[in-house]
């Protein structure tokens, strides 16, 4: 079950709106993502700098992308090789999000039930974020529906499906920075806000605030720890203006519950990072998180897991090449192995390391090289099929790609 | 007319560093050789580069400071690059800059094509964070830091470096 419930999860992303109801995916006419050798301004896959994989619990593979200005989903039977037809979703009055942390992201339930969330910006950079819904397998999608209504600004939106097929959606919130700035108060970063639907593949419900005052800059991670349980980890904003990472357990669906610092960074600084965490939780119910530190007393990407349910986390463990830019981490749990991704870049290419542990964390394989790229390349993630885990990995000069990662002995 | 917006234009791209206002127009792009130029045409005295976005807040919330320091100290040379990735808008730069007080600094905009190379370029260890400055001095050594500028210290620095550079 946690399984299919972490298959689900969502990495929700950037944005376009619309107006349309439904849009046709009717045939399966196969379709190459090869990058094209010259400038591409197209919808296709092969122009996206973005792109967001999941498995559905048949095994089928999904993947939403952003290019052209559009964000389009489209599903392999094939593992990657070949897609059907794309279905591109409405265009948004306002540009597609394309900050760095920011992506189209998508979840896949059963019986035939599609999620994707991104995000629009206006001229003042504030964030429109929607949801996108196929009840039919990916065939059509209804029209966009914005994940809030009352708010100035929403980011980073990341949705998961629970066990019974409700949508979670997580987000950074700006609409109480909104109200201190009419009080004439100061209000630091923003908020964590989330919503759940009313029912499966219905509506989401009036947004709640989890959380004043937490990072507006950078991507949130969610896993559930059960059902009705999601877990947020994000960048809070501690007292004295620190910025380290945090989780949240929801104690039930309405009630989330005590923050938990993930590590004690120290990162006092009033910079935008653009590089936010990743979480897993095993089926033993181990948390596991990765980050980008910026403080002043860890710098790099570092790994930790907790066996409390959050309420205290390992001793941070640095993971790359401190002088080969290392970033981007990212964590997958599943079929008993715990999986770390990172890109690094020494100058000339770009790698992607993956390290795994068989034991909850505790100790890790040395790293190994799974794939790399001379150029623009997107975020490595980590997603796994009913088969086994894969790195989705998006680049400029080969496209999309998916990559079986063999646990290491 | 349009001719001679062009020839405007043209004068305004092949400007020096150190010339008259230019941030109300298109940003230079920066490139792979931008940073080295930057140095040749600043050896002999301190330089600071500024890397700032529209996309950050903390930097937005500082860029009035920066004007502030760059009226008070008019013989400083700092330069403005953007930052901002994928969808940047560069039409809303020169405005940001010029309503900061910055109109006169030269500015550049992040290249098309390969960041973590063109960031590599500017140093190993700058991981994309926002604002980002970097201190040149006369003889090219070069120190950085992450976050807001405290101007204060920075004066210091601009006047020892530029006692030295005499």
């Amino acid at each position: 079950m946690r399984k299919k419930l972490q298959a689900a999860t969502l990495f929700f992303a950037s944005c376009v709106l619309g107006t349309g109801s439904a849009f046709p995916h009717d045939d399966m006419k196969q379709m190459h993502h090869s990058p094209p050798a010259t400038a591409c301004n197209t919808t296709a896959l092969a122009c996206a700098s973005v792109a967001t994989g999941a498995f559905a619990p048949d095994g089928k593979l999904w993947v939403t992308w952003s290019a052209g200005g559009r964000v389009s989903v489209a599903s392999s039977t094939d593992l990657g090789k070949t897609f059907a037809e794309p279905v591109t979703l409405p265009k948004t009055e306002l540009q597609l999000d394309e900050g760095p942390d920011a992506r189209p992201k998508i979840a896949v339930g059963q019986d035939g039930q599609v999620v994707v969330t991104f995000a629009s910006r206006d001229e003042k950079y504030n964030g429109h974020a929607f949801i996108a819904r196929s009840i039919d397998g990916g065939k059509t999608f209804g029209a966009l529906q914005p994940i809030t209504s009352d708010s100035p600004s929403q980011r980073f939106e990341t949705a998961a499906l629970d066990q019974d097929g409700r949508a979670f959606v997580a987000w950074i919130d700006k609409r109480n920075v909104a109200k201190a700035k009419k009080d004439g108060k100061h209000y630091a970063g923003a908020a964590l806000a989330y919503a759940w639907d009313d029912k499966p593949g219905g509506m989401l419900q009036p947004a709640t605030i989890a959380r004043d005052n937490t990072c507006e800059c950078c991507r949130i991670g969610v896993a559930f720890a059960g059902p009705g349980r999601p877990v947020v980890i994000f960048r809070n904003i501690f007292e004295g203006g620190i910025r380290d990472h945090a989780t949240i357990t929801f104690a039930d669906e309405k009630t989330p519950g005590p923050l938990y610092r993930v590590s004690d960074d120290d990162a006092k600084i009033d910079a935008c990072p653009h590089q936010g965490p990743s979480l897993a939780i095993g089926p033993d119910s181990v948390y596991h998180a990765t980050w980008f530190a910026l403080g002043r007393k860890l710098k790099g990407l570092y790994y930790a897991h907790s066996e409390d349910g959050g309420k205290t986390f390992s001793t941070p463990m640095r993971l790359g090449d401190p002088n080969a830019q290392t970033s981007r981490p990212y964590v997958l749990a599943a079929h008993g192995v715990v999986y770390l991704a990172y890109k690094s870049f020494d100058g000339a290419m770009t790698t992607v390391d993956v390290m795994t542990s068989r034991d909850s964390g505790k100790t890790w394989s040395t790293p190994r090289s799974v794939a790399m790229t001379h150029d623009t390349s997107d975020h490595p993630l980590l997603i796994t099929s009913p088969a086994g885990a894969y790195l989705s990995w998006q680049t400029l000069q080969e496209g999309y790609r998916l990559i079986p990662l063999e646990p290491q002995s | 007319m349009r001719l001679a917006s062009i020839i405007v234009a043209s004068i305004i791209a092949v400007l020096p560093l150190t010339g008259p206002a230019v941030s109300e127009e298109s940003p230079r792009p920066f490139e792979a050789t931008t940073l080295n130029e930057m140095h040749d045409a600043h050896k002999g005295g301190p330089l600071i580069i500024h890397f700032w976005g529209l996309t950050c807040s903390n930097c937005m919330a500082e860029l009035s400071d920066w004007g502030a320091f760059s009226r008070a100290h008019p013989n400083a040379t700092v330069v403005l690059v953007n930052w901002d990735q994928r969808g940047a808008r560069h039409e809303q730069i020169g405005p940001a800059l010029q309503k900061a007080g910055l109109g006169s600094a030269p500015s550049y905009a992040l290249g098309k094509g390969f960041e973590e190379k063109l960031r590599f370029a500017v140093s190993p260890d700058w991981m994309g964070e926002l604002p980002y400055t970097r201190l040149i001095a006369a003889d090219g050594t070069a120190t950085a830091f992450s976050g807001a500028a405290d101007f204060a210290e920075l004066g210091t620095w601009l006047t020892k470096k530029s006692q030295a550079s005499r």
